[in-house]
């Protein structure tokens, strides 16, 4: 049952996104409508403010480990509906776990980076 | 002694996931949301290098990554993102609860002129619509006051 | 000639393995009377105007599934379609899509079969034992009927997999045909071959790969409503995945009747020779 359990581990992270990319928009992109008191949530003070906070930058990296799951998966069975061949599938599934481990490695790096400055 | 003939392949492929016939709604909102998930994905891929890359170079050079994309070019292209996550999350959330097989009702017995589950719950995909139409309206109302997007 | 005589053009896809290199469009005008159906302008065709016309016809009441095509840009049966329904002076007539075309209208279904072969498309017996020597009969409650009853009127006509997008590009994709009748074998309380049939539909190209287009209940000529079967395999495997199904009670079985009253003996005939 291991493809119905990522399949599973998939929709978990889609509302997982929902719920972290929800805050993120209502925070930063939805300032006005929601008046959440930050008039301009994308200069410098205000981005540095957030990545020293401990609680963002929890929320932003179980944000990126949901969007990478989801975001890799989809891609990934968007592709298998074009491919022939099981080796092919085999190939494409190494390449995003290791995408998927090195991209997760990276972007999680950096804000813990700026938090410790 | 007669040849034996290969049948000749007849896959509509990738073109068939755009049109394949005249079919109702639930066909291309499935398109829809491929191709809004690829669109995220796109746009996931930038904003990672945005605020990586060029983040952790310090405050000039994002200062300057700013006023980069303050161009009008991205605030439109910001705006297709922002409706292609509302889209995508909505209709990801209709097709968690109607792909588990939640509020899917029975089966029932065929009786002409048939009609369908999927069919028989549009009322479901119609409040989601409108659920997507309302935080569109909203993001867009948004920008118009002039906040960030 | 007979009132409300009209005539359409049939525009048929024509593709003769042996002499052409691709498909082409070939028109015929068919005089049609009332209640002319798609699939007797096919016959007055064959028979009238051009008798190399291939195509696949047996019942001609949309029962066997043989006249599957893509009539005016939609899967339909050949027989079950009248020329007026479509209200349209142009009657398209293609071979399904997603199945190979063998010759002009008449498309090769073995894949469609080969797959349905994979889901075990029968009762997996609870009793090995029942197999080779049936001593039992088994009994359904009518609730227990209906849970799979919709489902095991498909025809395998091979419409559904004509208007599936991921059978458009995905060759090795079960289809809806094959997930659709392998949830109404797992939803058969007859049946114990479950967990047989959900590691075949658990896999790469299996029931993950439907994305609820719907497309495929849409177009179902007898109503058989694959989606839904298809959402309902995928909660089953959901359930199945964290943590198994509840052990469902054994189906009730009718054993041989021991006790069986003596045969109460025929009256003599009354009537005389």
């Amino acid at each position: 049952m291991l493809k119905t359990r990522m399949h599973l581990l998939f929709l978990l992270s889609a509302v997982g996104i929902a719920v972290f990319l929800g805050i993120h928009m209502a925070v930063q992109h939805l300032n006005r409508v929601l008046a959440t008191g930050d008039v301009s949530p994308t200069s410098w003070l205000s981005m540095i403010g957030r990545a020293t906070q401990n609680g963002w930058v929890v929320i932003y990296i179980l944000l990126l480990v949901f969007g990478i799951y989801h975001g890799l998966y989809g891609l990934r069975g968007i592709i298998i509906e074009m491919t022939k061949t099981d080796k092919a599938i085999a190939t494409v599934n190494w390449i995003f776990i290791v995408a998927g481990i090195i991209l997760f490695a990276w972007a999680a790096y950096v804000p813990i980076a700026l938090a410790a400055r | 002694m007669q040849n034996e003939v290969r049948p000749r392949p007849n896959q509509l492929g990738i073109g068939g996931w755009f049109w394949g016939g005249n079919y109702k709604l639930e066909r291309y909102l499935y398109i829809l949301h491929r191709v809004t998930g690829l669109g995220l994905l796109l746009f996931v891929t930038f904003h990672l290098f945005e605020t990586t890359v060029m983040r952790i170079q310090g405050q000039s050079v994002w200062e300057a990554t700013m006023k980069f994309l303050a161009n009008p070019v991205f605030e439109v292209g910001l705006i297709l993102v922002a409706l292609a996550f509302v889209i995508h999350m909505l209709n990801g959330a209709r097709l968690i609860i109607q792909e588990l097989g939640f509020l899917m009702g029975k089966p029932e017995r065929p009786v002409y002129p048939y009609s369908d589950a999927i069919r028989r719950k549009r009322s479901i995909t119609m409040v989601f619509i409108a659920v997507i139409i309302v935080l569109i309206i909203v993001f867009l109302l948004n920008r118009v006051i002039g906040g960030a997007l | 000639m007979p009132d409300n005589a009209t005539s359409v053009t049939y525009k048929v896809q024509r593709y003769d393995p042996e002499k052409d290199s691709r498909p082409h469009m070939q028109e015929f005008t068919v005089q049609t009377r009332r209640g002319m159906t798609i699939l007797d302008g096919l016959i007055y065709i064959k028979e009238n105007l051009d008798s190399t016309l291939a195509f696949r016809t047996s019942c001609r009441m949309g029962i066997c599934g043989s006249c599957g095509m893509f009539i005016n840009n939609y899967p339909r049966l050949a027989c079950h379609t009248q020329i007026a329904e479509l209200e349209s002076a142009e009657i398209t007539v293609k071979p399904l899509p997603n199945s190979p075309i063998i010759k002009d209208l008449a498309v090769d279904l073995q894949p469609m079969f080969e797959k349905h072969k994979s889901i075990k498309p029968y009762i997996v017996q609870q009793n090995k034992a029942e197999e080779t020597n049936l001593t039992h009969e088994y009994v359904q409650t009518p609730e227990q009927v209906e849970e799979y009853e919709q489902f095991s009127y498909c025809i395998k006509c091979g419409i559904c997999i004509a208007a599936c997008p991921t059978s458009a590009s995905d060759v090795r994709f079960l289809g809806p045909q094959a997930l659709g009748q392998a949830y109404r074998y797992c939803s058969d309380s007859r049946d114990a071959g479950s967990s047989e049939r959900l590691k075949v539909t658990d896999s790469n190209h299996g029931a993950w790969r439907c994305h609820l287009a719907g497309a495929c209940s849409e177009s179902c000529p007898k109503g058989v409503d694959p989606a839904l079967a298809i959402q309902l395999l995928k909660n089953k495997m959901t359930k199945q995945a964290l943590g198994g199904e509840k052990k469902e009670k054994p189906v009730a079985i009718y054993p041989e009747p021991k006790d069986i009253k003596p045969k109460v003996p025929v009256p003599p005939f009354t009537a005389k020779k």
